[in-house]
Protein backbone atom coordinates (compact mmCIF):
# COMPACT_ATOMS: atom_id res chain seq x y z
CA UNK A 1 0.00 0.00 0.00
CA UNK A 2 2.83 2.39 0.88
CA UNK A 3 4.44 1.67 -2.48
CA UNK A 4 1.31 2.48 -4.49
CA UNK A 5 0.66 5.56 -2.37
CA UNK A 6 4.24 6.72 -2.93
CA UNK A 7 3.86 6.28 -6.68
CA UNK A 8 0.52 8.13 -6.66
CA UNK A 9 2.03 10.97 -4.64
CA UNK A 10 5.16 10.98 -6.80
CA UNK A 11 3.06 11.31 -9.94
CA UNK A 12 1.05 14.08 -8.28
CA UNK A 13 4.30 15.85 -7.40
CA UNK A 14 5.44 15.58 -11.00
CA UNK A 15 2.13 17.00 -12.23
CA UNK A 16 2.33 19.85 -9.73
CA UNK A 17 5.93 20.72 -10.62
CA UNK A 18 5.19 20.60 -14.34
CA UNK A 19 2.17 22.87 -14.05
CA UNK A 20 4.00 25.24 -11.71
CA UNK A 21 7.43 25.45 -13.36
CA UNK A 22 6.19 25.49 -16.92
CA UNK A 23 3.35 27.90 -16.17
CA UNK A 24 5.35 30.27 -13.99
CA UNK A 25 8.27 30.60 -16.39
CA UNK A 26 6.00 31.04 -19.38
CA UNK A 27 3.83 33.61 -17.59
CA UNK A 28 6.95 35.56 -16.57
CA UNK A 29 8.19 35.69 -20.15
CA UNK A 30 4.79 36.81 -21.41
CA UNK A 31 4.26 39.38 -18.68
CA UNK A 32 7.69 40.90 -19.29
CA UNK A 33 7.02 41.00 -23.07
CA UNK A 34 10.05 38.78 -23.61
CA UNK A 35 8.36 36.96 -26.48
CA UNK A 36 8.49 40.18 -28.48
CA UNK A 37 12.26 39.79 -28.35
CA UNK A 38 12.25 36.00 -28.84
CA UNK A 39 10.09 36.36 -31.95
CA UNK A 40 12.82 38.45 -33.56
CA UNK A 41 15.46 35.80 -32.88
CA UNK A 42 16.45 32.64 -34.74
CA UNK A 43 15.51 29.78 -32.39
CA UNK A 44 12.61 27.67 -33.68
CA UNK A 45 9.42 27.56 -31.62
CA UNK A 46 9.90 23.80 -31.31
CA UNK A 47 13.29 24.40 -29.65
CA UNK A 48 11.67 26.75 -27.15
CA UNK A 49 8.94 24.22 -26.33
CA UNK A 50 11.42 21.33 -26.12
CA UNK A 51 13.69 23.27 -23.76
CA UNK A 52 10.86 24.22 -21.45
CA UNK A 53 9.58 20.64 -21.44
CA UNK A 54 13.00 19.13 -20.84
CA UNK A 55 13.57 21.33 -17.80
CA UNK A 56 10.09 20.46 -16.53
CA UNK A 57 10.69 16.71 -16.97
CA UNK A 58 14.07 16.90 -15.21
CA UNK A 59 12.69 18.77 -12.20
CA UNK A 60 9.62 16.57 -12.07
CA UNK A 61 11.93 13.53 -12.25
CA UNK A 62 13.86 14.76 -9.22
CA UNK A 63 10.59 15.26 -7.33
CA UNK A 64 9.36 11.79 -8.30
CA UNK A 65 12.59 10.09 -7.25
CA UNK A 66 12.66 11.93 -3.92
CA UNK A 67 9.09 10.78 -3.24
CA UNK A 68 9.99 7.18 -4.09
CA UNK A 69 13.02 7.38 -1.79
CA UNK A 70 10.74 8.69 0.97
CA UNK A 71 8.46 5.73 0.27
CA UNK A 72 11.39 3.28 0.56
CA UNK A 73 12.45 4.97 3.79
CA UNK A 74 8.98 4.44 5.26
CA UNK A 75 8.81 0.79 4.29
CA UNK A 76 7.67 0.61 0.66
CA UNK A 77 9.21 -2.00 -1.60
CA UNK A 78 9.39 -1.73 -5.36
CA UNK A 79 10.41 -4.06 -8.15
CA UNK A 80 10.22 -4.47 -11.89
CA UNK A 81 7.57 -6.68 -13.44
CA UNK A 82 9.88 -7.30 -16.40
CA UNK A 83 12.36 -5.65 -18.72
CA UNK A 84 9.56 -3.99 -20.67
CA UNK A 85 8.53 -2.29 -17.46
CA UNK A 86 11.45 0.14 -17.78
CA UNK A 87 10.41 1.81 -21.06
CA UNK A 88 6.74 1.71 -20.07
CA UNK A 89 7.39 3.42 -16.73
CA UNK A 90 9.61 6.01 -18.41
CA UNK A 91 7.00 6.60 -21.09
CA UNK A 92 4.22 6.93 -18.53
CA UNK A 93 6.25 9.41 -16.53
CA UNK A 94 7.28 11.56 -19.52
CA UNK A 95 3.73 11.58 -20.93
CA UNK A 96 2.43 12.68 -17.52
CA UNK A 97 4.89 15.57 -17.48
CA UNK A 98 4.29 16.61 -21.09
CA UNK A 99 0.52 16.39 -20.79
CA UNK A 100 0.28 18.53 -17.67
CA UNK A 101 2.72 21.12 -18.95
CA UNK A 102 0.54 21.55 -22.00
CA UNK A 103 -2.55 21.81 -19.78
CA UNK A 104 -0.93 24.89 -18.22
CA UNK A 105 -0.39 26.56 -21.58
CA UNK A 106 -3.88 27.77 -22.58
CA UNK A 107 -4.51 29.06 -19.04
CA UNK A 108 -1.26 31.02 -19.06
CA UNK A 109 -1.74 32.28 -22.60
CA UNK A 110 -5.14 33.58 -21.62
CA UNK A 111 -4.19 35.08 -18.25
CA UNK A 112 -0.58 36.17 -19.02
CA UNK A 113 -0.10 36.69 -15.30
CA UNK A 114 2.57 35.30 -12.96
CA UNK A 115 0.21 35.23 -9.97
CA UNK A 116 -2.27 33.06 -11.87
CA UNK A 117 0.60 30.76 -12.79
CA UNK A 118 1.85 30.63 -9.23
CA UNK A 119 -1.44 29.97 -7.44
CA UNK A 120 -4.23 28.98 -9.82
CA UNK A 121 -2.50 26.67 -12.30
CA UNK A 122 -1.06 24.22 -9.72
CA UNK A 123 -4.59 23.91 -8.33
CA UNK A 124 -5.38 21.93 -11.48
CA UNK A 125 -3.01 19.22 -10.20
CA UNK A 126 -4.57 19.23 -6.74
CA UNK A 127 -8.13 19.01 -8.08
CA UNK A 128 -7.06 16.29 -10.52
CA UNK A 129 -5.29 14.33 -7.80
CA UNK A 130 -8.13 14.43 -5.31
CA UNK A 131 -10.93 14.14 -7.87
CA UNK A 132 -9.47 10.96 -9.34
CA UNK A 133 -8.92 9.15 -6.04
CA UNK A 134 -5.29 10.16 -5.56
CA UNK A 135 -4.48 9.67 -9.26
CA UNK A 136 -6.35 6.36 -9.37
CA UNK A 137 -4.46 4.87 -6.44
CA UNK A 138 -7.59 4.63 -4.33
CA UNK A 139 -10.52 4.47 -6.70
CA UNK A 140 -13.09 4.41 -3.92
CA UNK A 141 -12.20 8.00 -3.01
CA UNK A 142 -13.16 9.26 -6.45
CA UNK A 143 -16.69 10.22 -7.50
CA UNK A 144 -15.76 9.09 -11.01
CA UNK A 145 -16.63 5.57 -12.08
CA UNK A 146 -13.59 3.30 -11.84
CA UNK A 147 -13.78 2.14 -15.46
CA UNK A 148 -13.64 5.71 -16.68
CA UNK A 149 -10.98 6.60 -14.13
CA UNK A 150 -8.54 4.15 -15.67
CA UNK A 151 -8.54 6.07 -18.93
CA UNK A 152 -7.97 9.55 -17.48
CA UNK A 153 -4.62 11.16 -18.31
CA UNK A 154 -3.43 11.35 -14.71
CA UNK A 155 -4.82 8.06 -13.42
CA UNK A 156 -3.78 5.98 -16.44
CA UNK A 157 -0.01 6.59 -16.20
CA UNK A 158 -0.07 6.34 -12.41
CA UNK A 159 -1.85 2.99 -12.51
CA UNK A 160 0.49 1.78 -15.27
CA UNK A 161 3.50 2.77 -13.18
CA UNK A 162 2.04 0.99 -10.13
CA UNK A 163 1.41 -2.16 -12.17
CA UNK A 164 4.99 -2.21 -13.39
CA UNK A 165 6.80 -1.12 -10.20
CA UNK A 166 4.75 -2.95 -7.54
CA UNK A 167 4.71 -6.46 -9.01
CA UNK A 168 3.51 -8.35 -5.97
CA UNK A 169 0.67 -6.04 -5.01
CA UNK A 170 -2.67 -7.30 -3.85
CA UNK A 171 -4.58 -4.67 -5.79
CA UNK A 172 -8.02 -5.10 -4.29
CA UNK A 173 -6.57 -5.05 -0.80
CA UNK A 174 -4.80 -1.77 -1.28
CA UNK A 175 -7.68 -0.05 -3.08
CA UNK A 176 -6.09 0.24 -6.52
CA UNK A 177 -8.61 -2.22 -7.94
CA UNK A 178 -11.31 -2.66 -9.06
CA UNK A 179 -11.24 -1.84 -11.88
CA UNK A 180 -8.46 -4.05 -13.12
CA UNK A 181 -5.08 -2.41 -13.57
CA UNK A 182 -4.19 -1.36 -17.13
CA UNK A 183 -2.02 -4.24 -18.23
CA UNK A 184 -2.62 -4.56 -21.96
CA UNK A 185 -0.81 -2.82 -24.83
CA UNK A 186 -3.94 -0.83 -25.64
CA UNK A 187 -3.34 1.24 -22.49
CA UNK A 188 0.20 2.01 -23.56
CA UNK A 189 -1.15 2.99 -26.96
CA UNK A 190 -3.66 5.32 -25.30
CA UNK A 191 -0.81 6.82 -23.31
CA UNK A 192 1.10 7.47 -26.53
CA UNK A 193 -2.03 9.12 -27.98
CA UNK A 194 -2.24 11.41 -24.95
CA UNK A 195 1.42 12.30 -25.36
CA UNK A 196 1.13 12.98 -29.09
CA UNK A 197 -2.05 14.98 -28.59
CA UNK A 198 -0.35 17.12 -25.95
CA UNK A 199 2.70 17.64 -28.16
CA UNK A 200 0.51 18.63 -31.10
CA UNK A 201 -1.45 21.14 -29.02
CA UNK A 202 1.76 22.49 -27.48
CA UNK A 203 3.44 22.84 -30.88
CA UNK A 204 0.45 24.66 -32.37
CA UNK A 205 0.12 27.03 -29.41
CA UNK A 206 3.83 27.78 -29.33
CA UNK A 207 4.12 28.27 -33.07
CA UNK A 208 0.90 30.16 -33.73
CA UNK A 209 0.24 32.04 -30.50
CA UNK A 210 3.65 32.62 -28.93
CA UNK A 211 5.70 32.98 -32.13
CA UNK A 212 2.86 34.03 -34.46
CA UNK A 213 4.25 31.93 -37.27
CA UNK A 214 2.72 29.54 -39.79
CA UNK A 215 1.39 26.16 -38.77
CA UNK A 216 4.65 24.25 -38.98
CA UNK A 217 7.62 25.02 -36.70
CA UNK B 1 22.34 56.68 -52.95
CA UNK B 2 22.69 53.50 -50.95
CA UNK B 3 20.18 50.70 -51.38
CA UNK B 4 17.43 50.42 -48.78
CA UNK B 5 17.80 47.46 -46.44
CA UNK B 6 14.41 47.93 -44.78
CA UNK B 7 11.27 48.98 -46.65
CA UNK B 8 7.97 49.47 -44.86
CA UNK B 9 5.03 50.27 -47.11
CA UNK B 10 1.54 51.40 -46.04
CA UNK B 11 2.16 49.78 -42.69
CA UNK B 12 -0.84 49.54 -40.39
CA UNK B 13 -1.00 47.83 -37.03
CA UNK B 14 -3.96 47.65 -34.73
CA UNK B 15 -4.46 46.08 -31.31
CA UNK B 16 -8.06 45.09 -30.65
CA UNK B 17 -9.87 47.96 -32.36
CA UNK B 18 -7.20 50.61 -31.82
CA UNK B 19 -5.18 51.55 -34.88
CA UNK B 20 -1.66 52.37 -33.68
CA UNK B 21 0.21 52.58 -36.97
CA UNK B 22 -1.82 54.32 -39.68
CA UNK B 23 0.01 53.84 -42.94
CA UNK B 24 3.70 54.13 -42.18
CA UNK B 25 6.07 54.38 -45.12
CA UNK B 26 9.71 54.07 -44.15
CA UNK B 27 12.85 53.30 -46.08
CA UNK B 28 16.10 52.60 -44.23
CA UNK B 29 19.30 52.86 -46.26
CA UNK B 30 22.09 50.33 -45.85
CA UNK B 31 24.80 51.59 -43.53
CA UNK B 32 22.97 54.64 -42.23
CA UNK B 33 22.06 55.63 -38.70
CA UNK B 34 18.39 56.57 -38.72
CA UNK B 35 16.81 58.19 -35.68
CA UNK B 36 13.06 57.68 -35.34
CA UNK B 37 11.71 60.47 -33.16
CA UNK B 38 8.29 61.28 -31.82
CA UNK B 39 6.31 61.89 -28.65
CA UNK B 40 5.34 59.07 -26.29
CA UNK B 41 2.55 56.81 -27.45
CA UNK B 42 2.71 57.54 -31.18
CA UNK B 43 3.66 53.96 -32.05
CA UNK B 44 7.46 54.02 -32.27
CA UNK B 45 7.90 50.82 -30.26
CA UNK B 46 5.18 49.07 -32.25
CA UNK B 47 6.89 50.19 -35.45
CA UNK B 48 10.19 48.74 -34.21
CA UNK B 49 8.49 45.47 -33.26
CA UNK B 50 7.06 45.24 -36.77
CA UNK B 51 10.44 45.99 -38.36
CA UNK B 52 12.03 43.30 -36.17
CA UNK B 53 9.45 40.74 -37.28
CA UNK B 54 8.10 40.49 -33.79
CA UNK B 55 4.66 41.89 -34.62
CA UNK B 56 2.79 41.03 -37.79
CA UNK B 57 1.34 44.14 -39.49
CA UNK B 58 -2.42 44.34 -39.84
CA UNK B 59 -1.92 45.79 -43.31
CA UNK B 60 1.00 46.70 -45.55
CA UNK B 61 4.37 45.07 -46.01
CA UNK B 62 7.88 45.14 -44.57
CA UNK B 63 10.93 43.74 -46.27
CA UNK B 64 14.26 43.39 -44.51
CA UNK B 65 17.13 42.69 -46.90
CA UNK B 66 14.55 41.76 -49.54
CA UNK B 67 12.82 39.19 -47.31
CA UNK B 68 9.54 39.63 -45.44
CA UNK B 69 10.35 40.89 -41.92
CA UNK B 70 8.77 37.87 -40.26
CA UNK B 71 10.74 35.39 -42.41
CA UNK B 72 14.28 36.17 -41.44
CA UNK B 73 15.88 35.83 -38.09
CA UNK B 74 19.64 36.41 -38.27
CA UNK B 75 19.66 39.82 -39.93
CA UNK B 76 18.54 42.04 -37.06
CA UNK B 77 19.29 42.56 -33.41
CA UNK B 78 16.33 44.07 -31.60
CA UNK B 79 16.68 46.05 -28.37
CA UNK B 80 13.24 46.23 -26.84
CA UNK B 81 12.69 48.47 -23.82
CA UNK B 82 12.74 46.54 -20.52
CA UNK B 83 11.96 43.22 -22.16
CA UNK B 84 15.26 41.44 -22.75
CA UNK B 85 16.60 40.74 -19.28
CA UNK B 86 15.45 37.93 -17.04
CA UNK B 87 15.10 39.54 -13.63
CA UNK B 88 15.89 36.46 -11.54
CA UNK B 89 19.19 35.85 -13.30
CA UNK B 90 22.39 37.80 -12.77
CA UNK B 91 23.75 40.06 -15.48
CA UNK B 92 26.36 37.42 -16.34
CA UNK B 93 23.71 34.69 -16.55
CA UNK B 94 21.59 36.86 -18.82
CA UNK B 95 24.55 37.32 -21.16
CA UNK B 96 25.21 33.57 -21.14
CA UNK B 97 21.52 32.88 -21.83
CA UNK B 98 21.46 35.08 -24.92
CA UNK B 99 24.88 33.85 -26.06
CA UNK B 100 23.39 30.35 -26.18
CA UNK B 101 20.11 31.55 -27.69
CA UNK B 102 21.48 33.54 -30.62
CA UNK B 103 24.02 31.92 -32.98
CA UNK B 104 25.46 35.32 -33.97
CA UNK B 105 26.29 36.31 -30.39
CA UNK B 106 29.95 37.34 -30.06
CA UNK B 107 32.48 37.88 -27.28
CA UNK B 108 32.20 41.65 -27.84
CA UNK B 109 30.06 41.78 -24.68
CA UNK B 110 33.31 41.83 -22.68
CA UNK B 111 34.26 45.16 -24.26
CA UNK B 112 30.75 46.59 -23.89
CA UNK B 113 30.38 45.81 -20.17
CA UNK B 114 33.74 47.48 -19.65
CA UNK B 115 32.85 50.58 -21.66
CA UNK B 116 29.39 50.90 -20.13
CA UNK B 117 30.70 50.41 -16.59
CA UNK B 118 28.80 47.22 -15.83
CA UNK B 119 31.67 44.88 -14.94
CA UNK B 120 31.26 45.14 -11.17
CA UNK B 121 27.53 44.47 -11.33
CA UNK B 122 27.51 41.37 -13.50
CA UNK B 123 27.20 39.02 -10.52
CA UNK B 124 24.16 40.82 -9.14
CA UNK B 125 20.64 39.71 -9.98
CA UNK B 126 19.00 41.97 -12.54
CA UNK B 127 16.08 42.57 -10.17
CA UNK B 128 18.57 44.61 -8.11
CA UNK B 129 19.57 46.74 -11.11
CA UNK B 130 18.48 50.34 -11.63
CA UNK B 131 16.76 51.32 -14.87
CA UNK B 132 20.05 52.58 -16.29
CA UNK B 133 21.91 49.37 -15.41
CA UNK B 134 19.21 47.29 -17.08
CA UNK B 135 19.51 49.44 -20.18
CA UNK B 136 23.29 48.96 -20.20
CA UNK B 137 22.87 45.18 -19.97
CA UNK B 138 20.24 45.19 -22.73
CA UNK B 139 22.54 47.28 -24.90
CA UNK B 140 25.42 44.91 -24.20
CA UNK B 141 23.29 41.95 -25.29
CA UNK B 142 21.84 43.66 -28.38
CA UNK B 143 25.16 45.04 -29.62
CA UNK B 144 27.01 41.76 -29.01
CA UNK B 145 24.91 40.08 -31.71
CA UNK B 146 26.77 40.38 -35.00
CA UNK B 147 24.09 41.16 -37.59
CA UNK B 148 23.77 43.70 -40.42
CA UNK B 149 20.90 45.67 -38.83
CA UNK B 150 20.39 46.95 -35.28
CA UNK B 151 16.93 48.07 -34.20
CA UNK B 152 17.36 49.85 -30.89
CA UNK B 153 14.25 51.15 -29.16
CA UNK B 154 15.33 54.07 -26.95
CA UNK B 155 18.88 52.82 -26.36
CA UNK B 156 19.91 55.86 -24.32
CA UNK B 157 16.83 56.18 -22.11
CA UNK B 158 17.74 56.32 -18.40
CA UNK B 159 21.47 56.66 -19.13
CA UNK B 160 23.63 59.49 -17.85
CA UNK B 161 25.33 61.88 -20.26
CA UNK B 162 28.77 60.26 -20.09
CA UNK B 163 27.35 56.83 -20.85
CA UNK B 164 25.24 58.27 -23.68
CA UNK B 165 28.43 59.53 -25.29
CA UNK B 166 29.98 56.07 -24.95
CA UNK B 167 26.87 54.52 -26.51
CA UNK B 168 27.12 56.98 -29.39
CA UNK B 169 30.76 56.00 -29.87
CA UNK B 170 29.80 52.32 -29.96
CA UNK B 171 27.04 53.02 -32.49
CA UNK B 172 29.47 54.94 -34.69
CA UNK B 173 31.89 52.01 -34.48
CA UNK B 174 29.13 49.69 -35.61
CA UNK B 175 28.32 52.04 -38.44
CA UNK B 176 31.97 52.14 -39.49
CA UNK B 177 31.79 48.35 -39.75
CA UNK B 178 29.00 48.80 -42.31
CA UNK B 179 26.10 48.05 -39.98
CA UNK B 180 22.74 49.77 -40.32
CA UNK B 181 21.36 51.26 -37.13
CA UNK B 182 17.83 52.42 -36.44
CA UNK B 183 17.20 54.01 -33.05
CA UNK B 184 14.14 55.56 -31.51
CA UNK B 185 14.60 58.48 -29.17
CA UNK B 186 13.26 61.68 -27.67
CA UNK B 187 16.72 63.06 -27.07
CA UNK B 188 18.34 65.81 -29.18
CA UNK B 189 21.68 64.17 -28.34
CA UNK B 190 20.64 61.07 -30.25
CA UNK B 191 19.38 63.15 -33.17
CA UNK B 192 22.83 64.70 -33.35
CA UNK B 193 24.50 61.45 -34.42
CA UNK B 194 21.84 60.50 -36.97
CA UNK B 195 22.43 60.56 -40.71
CA UNK B 196 18.69 60.96 -41.18
CA UNK B 197 15.76 61.56 -38.88
CA UNK B 198 12.21 60.25 -39.25
CA UNK B 199 9.54 61.99 -37.20
CA UNK B 200 6.56 59.90 -36.15
CA UNK B 201 3.29 61.47 -35.08
CA UNK B 202 -0.19 60.04 -34.83
CA UNK B 203 0.90 56.64 -36.15
CA UNK B 204 2.56 57.98 -39.30
CA UNK B 205 6.00 59.09 -40.46
CA UNK B 206 5.27 62.80 -40.93
CA UNK B 207 8.74 63.92 -42.02
CA UNK B 208 11.98 62.23 -42.93
CA UNK B 209 15.31 63.45 -44.18
CA UNK B 210 18.81 64.56 -43.36
CA UNK B 211 18.99 66.95 -40.39
CA UNK B 212 20.00 69.94 -42.56
CA UNK B 213 17.04 69.42 -44.92
CA UNK B 214 14.68 69.15 -42.00
CA UNK B 215 16.12 72.25 -40.33
CA UNK B 216 15.85 74.22 -43.56
CA UNK B 217 12.14 73.53 -43.74
CA UNK B 218 11.46 74.84 -40.24
CA UNK B 219 10.06 78.40 -40.19
CA UNK B 220 11.88 81.08 -38.21
CA UNK B 221 11.71 80.57 -34.46
CA UNK B 222 10.64 83.35 -32.12
CA UNK B 223 11.30 83.45 -28.41
CA UNK B 224 10.09 85.58 -25.56
CA UNK B 225 9.68 85.50 -21.80
CA UNK B 226 6.79 83.70 -20.17
CA UNK B 227 5.20 86.98 -19.11
CA UNK B 228 5.16 88.17 -22.72
CA UNK B 229 3.60 84.99 -24.08
CA UNK B 230 0.40 86.72 -25.16
CA UNK B 231 2.30 88.96 -27.56
CA UNK B 232 3.88 85.91 -29.17
CA UNK B 233 0.61 84.02 -29.52
CA UNK B 234 -0.72 86.52 -32.02
CA UNK B 235 2.17 86.12 -34.40
CA UNK B 236 2.83 82.38 -33.92
CA UNK B 237 1.98 79.87 -36.60
CA UNK B 238 -1.29 78.25 -35.54
CA UNK B 239 -1.16 80.31 -32.34
CA UNK B 240 0.91 77.47 -30.93
CA UNK B 241 3.53 78.21 -28.25
CA UNK B 242 6.13 75.81 -26.88
CA UNK B 243 7.82 76.06 -23.50
CA UNK B 244 11.56 76.67 -23.55
CA UNK B 245 14.16 77.38 -20.88
CA UNK B 246 12.70 80.33 -18.97
CA UNK B 247 10.31 81.38 -21.72
CA UNK B 248 8.19 80.36 -24.63
CA UNK B 249 8.87 79.81 -28.31
CA UNK B 250 6.80 79.77 -31.46
CA UNK B 251 7.22 79.43 -35.20
CA UNK B 252 6.86 82.55 -37.27
CA UNK B 253 5.07 82.55 -40.64
CA UNK B 254 8.05 82.43 -43.01
CA UNK B 255 6.83 85.03 -45.49
CA UNK B 256 5.15 87.46 -43.16
CA UNK B 257 7.15 90.32 -41.61
CA UNK B 258 6.59 90.77 -37.91
CA UNK B 259 5.36 94.19 -36.81
CA UNK B 260 8.22 96.16 -35.28
CA UNK B 261 6.20 96.97 -32.19
CA UNK B 262 5.63 93.33 -31.51
CA UNK B 263 9.29 92.55 -32.01
CA UNK B 264 10.45 94.59 -29.02
CA UNK B 265 10.13 91.80 -26.52
CA UNK B 266 10.54 88.99 -29.01
CA UNK B 267 13.81 87.51 -30.20
CA UNK B 268 14.10 85.98 -33.62
CA UNK B 269 16.53 83.06 -33.47
CA UNK B 270 19.06 82.36 -36.21
CA UNK B 271 18.83 78.60 -36.04
CA UNK B 272 16.20 76.33 -34.54
CA UNK B 273 17.29 73.67 -32.07
CA UNK B 274 16.53 69.95 -32.24
CA UNK B 275 13.74 70.60 -29.77
CA UNK B 276 12.23 73.13 -32.20
CA UNK B 277 12.61 70.57 -34.95
CA UNK B 278 10.87 67.96 -32.78
CA UNK B 279 8.01 70.34 -31.97
CA UNK B 280 7.59 71.49 -35.55
CA UNK B 281 7.33 68.03 -37.03
CA UNK B 282 5.45 66.18 -34.31
CA UNK B 283 2.91 68.57 -32.80
CA UNK B 284 -0.08 69.41 -34.96
CA UNK B 285 2.12 69.85 -37.97
CA UNK B 286 -0.75 70.04 -40.41
CA UNK B 287 -2.35 72.87 -38.47
CA UNK B 288 0.94 74.73 -38.15
CA UNK B 289 1.59 74.53 -41.85
CA UNK B 290 -1.78 76.02 -42.76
Amino acid sequence: MIASMALGTGTFGAMYICLYIFGYQLAGDLEDRRYEAYRSMPPAPSADLSGRMLSGVVLAGVTFILTILAGVYTGASFGLRGLMSIPIVLLAFVVTCVFWMIVAMPVILYAQNERVAEYAVPMIAIVGYIGTGLNGVNTELSPIDGEILTYLPNALPTRLIIYHLVPGGDWADIGVAPPALPTGPEYVALLVVYGLLALAVGTVLTTRVLYRREWWP
Amino acid sequence: MKQPCIEATDLEKSFDDELVLKGVNLSVRTGELLAVMGPNGVGKSVLFSCLAGSEIPTHGSITVLDEPATDRSVTTSFLLQDALCLERLTGQENIRFYSQLHPMFTDDWQEYVEVLGLVDDLDKRVEQYSGGMKRKLELTIALSIDVPIYLLDEPTAALDLTVIQEVHRLLREKQDEGKTIVISSHSPMDADIADRIAFVADGRVVAMGEPDELFDAVPPVLETTGTNADALTGMAVGGQLFPSDGGVRAFSPPDEPIPTADMEAVTRLDRPTYTDLFNYYTIDIRDINK
